[in-house]
């Protein structure tokens, strides 16, 4: 199955058979498809996030922060979060506890919502990011990863032991000049991790994806660690 | 307004033709239909999860005016 079509039909929630008349189609061309999609259904409802985030502009931090933990789904939230500024974000974010964080990040938008996670303090990271690591919520931590500013980022990488879930995590970062960055601070116990995951959980084609994305270092060091069989799958 | 389901998906996903890959002209009229009907599924889907949830976080309005707060929101 293309890793591209995969992630299509994630992001409209179909099984990734219903696609496979997109199978003969370029990864590039598969990805811009998949950028409108997740843009689209995004900007069609923001109006809404937008008037919620005025409404919460008119009620104190603290109060705000007990309201949306009480009544509001994460969906709202975490779209809502998007559309505060940084500053208003960054001063709601001590208020409110780990879990409930964790709960909303998958539903943040990486791209718009960056000021807020590059502003986010690495003590209120790490926990969150263990939490969505612990979900095995690859997307969310995908996302986050994309998100974090530079120096983050082997922070929170270094807490992914689990190959398949370094694979997927990756996989997953919308933003691909992350990849290179992750790869470059994985340890070498990560390394043969997850080359061993790549093939025991058959996850060639998301490795394969993820390789496209890094520097020829760092894409020979995965490759040294793998086995023949995975090297001549990768490379094929 | 044109019959082409590709139209119809941009026009209600609020973005160009041109935001597409070039691709989507090679499309059959089958494909095109039903990748129109997946994208369209997407949107009622995401819009039934939207207004499930704001209905939740609307019990904290007295009732009767939780209508107009919906209709100020948008929803």
């Amino acid at each position: 199955m293309h890793a591209e079509v995969r992630k299509l039909a994630e992001e409209l929630a179909c099984d990734p058979e219903d696609l496979d008349f997109l199978m003969r189609f370029a990864a590039d061309d598969l990805a811009q498809l998949r950028r409108v999609v997740y843009h689209a259904l995004d900007e069609k409802f923001r109006p809404v996030f937008q008037r919620l985030e005025l409404a919460a502009r008119l009620v104190p931090n603290p109060i705000t922060a007990r309201i949306a933990m009480r009544h509001f789904s994460p969906l709202v939230l975490g779209r809502t979060a998007t559309e505060l500024s940084a500053d208003r974000a960054l001063k709601l974010l001590p208020q409110l506890p780990n879990e409930f964080i964790a709960d909303c990040s998958p539903f943040m938008d990486p791209v718009r919502a960056k000021p807020i996670m590059r502003g986010m303090p690495i003590e209120v990271i790490l926990p969150v990011a263990e939490i969505v690591i612990a979900r095995r919520d690859h997307v969310a931590l995908g996302r986050m990863l994309a998100g974090l500013l530079p120096e983050h980022i082997p922070h929170v990488i270094g807490l992914v032991q689990d190959g398949h879930d370094v694979i997927l995590i990756a996989f997953h970062s919308e933003d691909t000049d992350v990849l290179d960055p992750v790869a470059t601070h994985l340890s070498d116990e990560q390394v043969l991790a997850v080359v061993a995951a790549a093939v025991e959980h058959e996850l060639v084609e998301e490795l394969a994806y993820v390789l496209g994305h890094v520097s020829e270092a760092n894409r020979r060091r995965l490759l040294d660690a793998a086995h023949d069989d995975l090297v001549a799958a990768l490379s094929g | 307004m044109s019959n082409d389901p590709i139209d119809a998906m941009c026009h209600r996903g609020r973005f160009a033709r041109s935001d597409l890959p070039a691709f989507v002209d090679e499309l059959t009229p089958d494909e095109a239909t039903r990748l129109a009907e997946l994208f369209h599924r997407a949107v009622d889907r995401r819009k039934d999860e939207l207004e499930e949830s704001i209905d939740e976080g609307l019990t904290l309005v007295p009732r009767p005016l939780r209508g107009p707060v919906k209709k100020i929101l948008g929803v």
